[in-house]
């Protein structure tokens, strides 16, 4: 086998070097070198490139010596959003507030990847803590989308979709809060995972909104996704939310009913997404698949509700971040609370501020239980009609993203319509379900479009077998970005 | 939501608002907590309010946590086991390791 990385998924990779047709250092080596050639997508915030030299050269000593003790991501590197604490390398948040900050151990999620072998070799770009859609509010400036620059990859997870689509990782984590994974996958030609609320440990995760945070994944195709969701599921005993009871069910293709809910296809998309959904349809139905139409009438509500919960715990969780306890410190004040405030005011960009003072407005004495009180209420309203809806089907289809990539600045000084971007993925967020983002098609400037196969936790099974099958028919996650 | 305290809320928040950011601040905030006021409108009289459950509390157990001295050595500045810091009140402070 010839070393093309730009042909070869993970699994494929990773059984390249256990059959010596290639070794790790050559893997790593390609790596770096598409990395070096397309800085200007200003896809990673830091490399490792020694770091995982000398980890790729241990490796193939270690393979020479025991063939039999290597992990199912043997070799394999992979590219770790910044808010996924390395430990030894720098994890910034993509924000000026931790732009020095070297944590002292690693996430469980990078634990269990590097325990199977993988190699990280950088921290991706991302919005700033999390908090976006398009990669324009990191401190170090946006990530471009591959398949063409002027366009935004999609965020918060912008950098970890580029680095795949551009080839110059394999694979990569990203977190998705509200969407992060799947909507700057759809707008790459990726597959994006996000598994159920509690099935990976958030530990090491810097928190944006507890309630609604997963770490997900990134990769050409499903097979891969499905490769890496079960080397990091399971507890760790260090996050309570962990559940695992879960058991996982699935059933033949041709018996799994797919939902369509009335309420995602009445909002407006744009018609070559809905031309390219319908392809798609039609391919599961060759499959012998059953579609029934749904309804979930609060779907068009869950927006509403992200945007309040989303910022309460925003606002909850960046509270440590005041120059004193955690982040940089802002060097004049005449009193700790005023360094405190001026720490957090040079430190966070105008998307965190926003959010902090929404989250502040909506637990605030007056409006908690207007606002954040009713959220919580219409959340649960929210999950009954979807665990009602998933009890006559298998699997909920619905678009990824209403528009393909837009032009970097055509959206971020207007939040609202910024917000809009994630219509599509908030609600399983909100609801704690698996959702997953899979190519489809692209429209006529040659921008990607994704559709999602969303499933309660435990169908997570369903969702890969699904996606194999869906990707043994179509090409479209074969297309190679120009870059 | 025609408008809100933007001090009281920056106060709140531990922030100052420089004046240049303060309006595109204020309209940002005002236009997504009128968008978001529509969950307002459905009745959820038979709820109460609840955040995300814990599954299971952990047995109340010493535990392990990160070494001591890899939390010493990620600090950005020291002398010796002293950690500095920056200066509060004009004065230099440090905290003992």
């Amino acid at each position: 086998m010839t070393l093309n990385i730009r042909e070869l998924d993970a699994s494929s990779i990773v059984a390249g070097i256990k059959n010596r047709d290639f070794s790790c250092v050559d893997v790593v080596s390609a790596y770096i070198k598409r990395i070096k050639e397309n800085a200007d997508l200003n896809a990673y915030i830091t490399v490792c490139f020694d770091e995982a030299m000398e980890k790729a050269k241990n490796y193939d000593t270690q393979l020479a010596k025991d063939p039999q003790s290597i992990g199912p991501l043997f070799g394999l590197p992979v590219a770790v959003k910044d808010v996924i604490c390395t430990k030894g390398i720098r994890t910034t948040c993509a924000s000026k507030m931790l732009s020095e900050y070297i944590p002292p151990y690693s996430a469980t999620a990078v634990e269990a990847i590097e325990s199977a072998g993988a190699i990280v070799i950088g921290k991706t770009n991302c919005d700033e803590f999390a908090m976006g859609s398009s990669n324009e509010t990191s401190f170090f400036g946006p990530a471009l989308n591959p398949w063409d620059k002027s366009r935004v990859p999609g965020g918060s997870s912008g950098g970890s979709a580029v680095a795949v689509a551009a080839d110059l990782a394999p694979v990569s984590l990203g977190t998705d809060t509200g969407g992060s994974v799947r909507q700057p996958a759809g707008l790459c030609n990726l597959v994006g995972f996000k598994p159920s609320y509690g099935s990976i440990s958030r530990y090491g995760l810097i928190a944006m909104a507890s309630s609604l945070d997963q770490v997900g994944t990134f990769s050409h195709s499903v097979a891969d996704a499905k490769l890496l969701f079960e080397v990091m599921a399971g507890s760790d005993g260090k996050d309570q939310s962990v559940k695992d009871d879960v058991v996982q069910t699935t059933k033949p293709i041709n018996e799994i009913t797919i939902g369509l809910p009335k309420e995602y296809f009445s909002l407006f998309f744009d018609q070559e997404i809905s031309s390219s959904i319908d392809q798609a349809i039609e391919v599961y139905k060759s499959m012998g698949c059953k579609f029934v139409d749904v309804s979930i009438p609060l779907a068009d509500m869950a927006l509403a509700m992200y945007y309040i919960i989303m910022p309460a715990e925003v606002s909850s969780n960046l509270a440590r971040l005041d120059g004193i306890r955690y982040g940089k410190q802002a060097v004049i004040g005449n009193s700790v609370s005023e360094i405190m405030s001026r720490s957090r005011s040079l430190g966070f960009g105008d998307e965190v501020k926003r959010r902090i003072l929404l989250g502040t407005y909506v637990l605030s004495s007056g409006y908690q239980e207007a606002f954040y009180g009713q959220a919580t209420k219409v959340r649960q309203l929210l999950t009954e009609q979807y665990n009602k809806v998933c009890e006559q089907v298998d699997l909920l289809l619905v678009p990824t993203t209403p528009t393909c990539a837009f032009k970097i600045g055509e959206k971020v000084d207007d939040p609202l319509t910024m917000y809009m971007a994630d219509i599509f993925t908030v609600s399983v967020n909100m609801i704690g379900y698996a959702g997953m983002s899979l190519p489809c098609g692209f429209n006529k400037e040659n921008l990607p479009i994704g559709y999602q196969l969303v499933a309660p936790a435990g169908r997570e099974n369903m969702i890969f077998d699904l996606g194999i099958a869906y990707q043994s028919k179509t090409n479209w996650h074969k297309h190679q970005s120009p870059c | 939501m025609s408008e809100i305290d933007i001090d009281q809320l920056a106060n709140l928040s531990l922030l100052n608002i420089a004046n240049q950011e303060r309006d595109k601040l204020v309209k940002g905030v005002v236009e997504v907590l009128d968008y978001v006021k529509k969950v307002q409108e459905i009745d959820t009289n038979e709820y109460i309010p609840v955040t995300v459950s814990v599954r299971k509390l952990r047995q109340d157990e010493v535990g392990s946590c990160v070494d001591q001295q890899l939390l010493i050595d990620s600090f950005s500045d020291r002398q010796g086991d002293l950690l500095k810091t920056s200066a509060i009140n004009g004065k230099e402070g440090s905290y003992d390791a």
